[in-house]
């Protein structure tokens, strides 16, 4: 028997001689009557806390120990030369909610979604859901293959999730796409269920027959041996931040972003708004957007680093002005997004997008360097609309399928007639596009600078004040963006007395910074130089890149002639337009001869998968990608911004000049005859010798930069050193 | 031109990545290493800092690192040193022959083309785009730590008399007066150290 058992049982004796004790007197009793009661409550509430403390200490001890156990981890981690900071580290440092996965197959962030596969729920986390698991998506995620609903969609590519799904009633947030305000709602739970075999698709609308998508049109349905790949069309949108610490980069990327900020703290919606899906049918790949109604998305609370850019009104009204082809590529850019606009108010599917887009080019001549006025006049033009379903029959001579519902297309040119390029819009348009490319050229080094993938990190653009800002794309952040932060180059950057003195080495071996790598995604794309000088060249340059480059395409000539021929007469000027849809091929009748000038015609000039192109990862996915960034605009911005440092005269004085005034100085040369190029590349050669080395204000100049460009015509080449005080 | 601990890795640096740009453009590139003694070393990041759109300098960490580029690139480097086996036999540290047991055999496996001479005091630097001599070992302690000094002589019309001056004397020291480096050198016996 225990010590509270023979208290209890003293007091009930206690108790028992006062009840037949008559000298106490009521008052006295019902007192202590009341305390032994109390006494013996608080006897049974010690015991049960025994009872639990037994189990908390037991608890406690455990959490000593683990606690104990991870900073022996963490010690002996860090005594090792070369920590894992996956294997050692996160483990052990990274308590919930704001967790980074345990090992790398497990999924980031905190919020859950239920996925319901025929009766069967797994939880799982919300930006894996909807990074893998949206509507209309397949996933071998849960053993044999499983497609979360969409419903049918055929006829206006919308599939309607409110009844097929368990949303949350309220909504998330509200989103602008289109002029119109989409209420965002969390899923609570995407229903789905098993596929069974064979699978089977419709080749116009790349529906599955598997009793969901299920569509109705007479197009041949087709067994597939492989299933579709489906990419989620994602919106973002900041709800609010809190600002870190500000940091101004070096020359030569200050001449590009003006400020650099660190948000520790940003909340992001993000949206679905649909999904593009793509299958290669009977050997040629095909594509279509399917919108959500309503959109489904999250909240994140997570980190950032945000850029205020340099792109003033001047650079862009005069390169609009100097640079007709790109002037022509905008006005083409414009009439691209309108008309996926109206065709996603309208309802007609955005694999006609290309070929109606094709006809219209034909129809309006944008082929040729036109200005604004002329398509503006051609849009209005009463007979615009037949001549562009005359257009389009010709266009579908290459193409499988059905052809677009004739109304709907008439209505989709109706509303395109009402649009009016002018100036102001040209300008906005080809702000839009350099902002938006300089997002892509940031993403790709925030991804590099820290070695995570596209898909851990995301971006925003807020056109008003000329930002991007690059954020984690989990909640609780995955440190990309502020290692990107803390990898930007500093000023002081190289004295071996520093270097000498420094006892923590590990300080001056840094990986390569952010505006380094920033610099060289901005440097020309090699691939768009090789294809130019293929081309249209008249200047080979010996670099073994660009002959390795050249050599693949001199490959490809033996089987390509035709087209190369073709693309050749057509010229540079040219290249964007002719790329979109058929038109511009000589219309054989024979497929494959179309398809070898399309895959010709796509050179590298507005961007390409080497370069700026991020496909799926771009905002307006990879679908209209390219009529959304332009290499060659954001060449022109470099060029611009970089303008004061350069120095094309070979001349030292003149370089030692710019070197003193700016810290960096590129040395440029042009060569447009090849029998030149030897010549003045020993020129170039010899002077910058005669610089490396030499000290300048209390500095040493160093040769950091060598690339090379084609010139404004494509012709030729230029040769640029540039060198910087280190 | 005057150089000192200050400038000389730079000017090391430089030269190498010039003649990587030779190189990739089908040019003859090569360098010719001459110093008693040869360590790997760390190359600070703002000096292997370089932005191209035709050859990749990334990966750069150390100087091996770029020695290797170069190879790699079809320029030919030629290095004249003291064998490990000599060093053996001397007052120098055994952790410093280890070193640089470890660096010639790196660069001896990647196609440099590595000679010896036992009575090698001269340390030169020569590529086609210049020659740096002076005290500079080519070690850490050379590169940065050390006081030094001497001169470098870039491959142009004014300094071309010295600058071929040392290209000359550089090629008849590794051809003439230097024997190839063997299998054997590497093999030190851990009791003699």
């Amino acid at each position: 028997m225990n010590v509270i058992e023979e208290l209890k049982k003293y007091i009930d004796e206690l108790l028992n001689k006062i009840r037949f004790d008559r000298n106490i007197s009521i008052g006295n009793y019902n007192e202590i009557m009341t305390a032994s009661e109390e006494l013996l409550k608080a006897l049974t509430n010690l015991e049960k806390t025994r009872q639990i403390d037994e189990l908390q200490i037991k608890k406690l001890y455990e959490n000593a120990n683990s606690l104990s156990q991870m900073i022996e981890t963490i010690k002996r981690t860090r005594q090792d030369a070369k920590p894992s900071y996956i294997d050692e580290f996160i483990p052990s440092i990274s308590p919930s909610p704001f967790t980074m996965p345990r090992t790398l197959f497990d999924p980031q962030g905190t919020e859950q979604i239920a996925i319901n596969v025929s009766g069967e729920v797994y939880s799982e986390k919300a930006e894996l859901a909807l990074a893998l698991l949206f509507p209309g998506s397949l996933t071998y995620r849960y053993g044999t293959p499983v497609k979360v609903r969409c419903g049918r969609w055929f006829r206006s590519c919308r599939a309607r999730l409110s009844s097929l799904h368990e949303l949350d009633p309220n909504p998330e947030f509200e989103l602008k796409e289109a002029n119109r305000t989409l209420k965002v709602y969390k899923p609570l739970t995407l229903r789905a269920f098993r596929l069974l075999t064979p699978y089977q698709i419709c080749v116009e609308c790349l529906s599955l027959s598997d009793g969901d998508e299920n569509c109705g049109h007479s197009a041949p349905i087709i067994p597939i041996r492989r299933l579709p790949s489906n990419h989620p069309i994602i919106r973002k949108l900041e709800l609010s931040r809190i600002e870190g610490e500000k940091k101004r980069v070096q020359m030569p990327m200050a001449s590009i972003i003006a400020e650099v900020t660190f948000l520790p703290d940003i909340e992001v919606g993000i949206a679905l708004i649909g999904f593009e899906r793509t299958i290669s049918v009977r050997g040629i790949s095909r594509q279509i957007r399917v919108i959500y109604d309503p959109p489904i998305g999250v909240k994140i609370k997570t980190a950032g680093i945000s850029f205020k850019v340099k792109i003033s009104d001047d650079f862009i009204s005069a390169i609009l002005d100097s640079n007709r082809i790109l002037r022509r590529d905008v006005i083409l850019q414009i009439i691209a997004n309108e008309l996926s606009d109206i065709m996603s108010d309208v309802g007609l599917p955005s694999y006609h997008h290309e070929p109606l887009l094709s006809a219209i080019i034909s129809t309006i001549g944008l082929d040729e360097v036109i200005n604004e006025r002329t398509v503006t006049s051609s849009l209005h033009d009463s007979s615009f609309i037949d001549r562009v379903i005359d257009a389009l029959n010709t266009e579908f001579a290459f193409r499988e399928g059905a052809r677009p519902d004739v109304s709907l297309t008439q209505r989709v040119l109706e509303s395109l007639q009402n649009l009016t390029i002018t100036e102001n819009e040209l300008h906005m348009r080809l702000y839009r596009t350099i902002l938006h490319s300089l997002a892509h050229v940031f993403l790709l080094a925030t991804a590099i600078t820290s070695g995570s993938q596209l898909d851990d990190i995301d971006y925003l653009i807020n056109e008003n004040e000329s930002e991007i800002t690059i954020f984690d794309a989990v909640s609780g952040g995955n440190g990309s963006s502020k290692t990107a932060f803390e990898f930007l180059s500093e000023e002081g950057k190289f004295d071996v007395e520093t270097y000498w003195q420094s006892e923590e080495r590990e300080e001056i071996y840094r990986p390569k910074n952010f505006d380094e790598t920033a610099f060289e995604l901005l440097l020309p794309c090699i691939n768009g130089i090789a294809d130019r000088i293929f081309l249209f060249g008249k200047v080979k340059p010996a670099e073994n890149e660009i002959k390795r480059k050249l050599r693949e395409l001199q490959i490809k000539e033996s089987t390509h002639q035709k087209a190369i021929k073709r693309i050749i007469k057509y010229g540079i000027s040219k290249i964007f337009p002719i790329g979109v849809g058929y038109h511009a091929v000589d219309y054989t009748n024979d497929p494959r001869e179309a398809e070898r000038f399309r895959e010709m015609a796509n050179i590298c000039l507005h961007g390409c998968p080497e370069c700026i192109s991020i496909g799926r990862k771009c905002n307006y996915g990879s679908f209209y990608e390219k009529y959304n960034i332009s290499k060659l605009a954001l060449d022109e911005l470099l060029n611009h911004n970089i303008k004061k440092l350069r120095v094309t005269s070979l001349s030292m004085d003149e370089t030692l000049k710019i070197l003193r005034k700016y810290g960096v100085a590129i040395l440029s040369v042009s060569c447009v005859d090849e029998k030149l190029c030897e010549e003045l590349l020993t020129k170039l050669n010899s002077l910058s010798l005669q610089l490396v080395g030499r000290e300048m204000n209390g500095k040493h100049i160093k040769l950091s930069g060598y690339w090379i460009d084609t010139t404004p015509n494509f012709e030729g080449i230029i040769y640029n050193y540039m060198f910087q005080l280190v | 031109m005057h150089v000192t601990e200050r400038n000389i890795s730079l000017i090391d640096v430089d030269l190498l990545i010039s003649e990587c740009i030779l190189a990739s453009r089908g040019k003859p590139a090569f360098a010719y290493f001459i110093s008693p003694f040869i360590s790997d070393f760390k190359v600070p990041v703002p000096l292997a800092k370089f932005a191209s759109n035709i050859i990749n300098i990334s990966d750069i960490e150390n100087f091996s690192d770029l020695v290797i580029l170069l190879v790699q690139h079809g320029g030919k480097v030629y290095m004249v040193t003291r064998s490990p086996l000599d060093l053996v036999n001397t007052t120098i540290s055994r952790s410093f022959i280890k070193k640089q047991t470890r660096i010639l055999s790196k660069l001896y496996k990647k196609g440099c083309d590595i000679r010896v001479n036992p009575r090698l005091h001269a340390k030169v630097t020569v590529t086609s785009q210049g020659a740096i001599s002076g005290s500079f070992n080519l070690t850490e302690s050379g590169r940065f730590f050390n006081i030094e000094e001497g001169q470098f002589f870039p491959n142009v019309k004014e300094f071309r008399e010295y600058y071929l001056q040392k290209l000359i004397w550089a090629k008849d020291l590794f051809e003439n007066r230097s024997r190839p480096l063997i299998e054997d050198d590497f093999n030190i016996n851990e009791e003699l150290l």
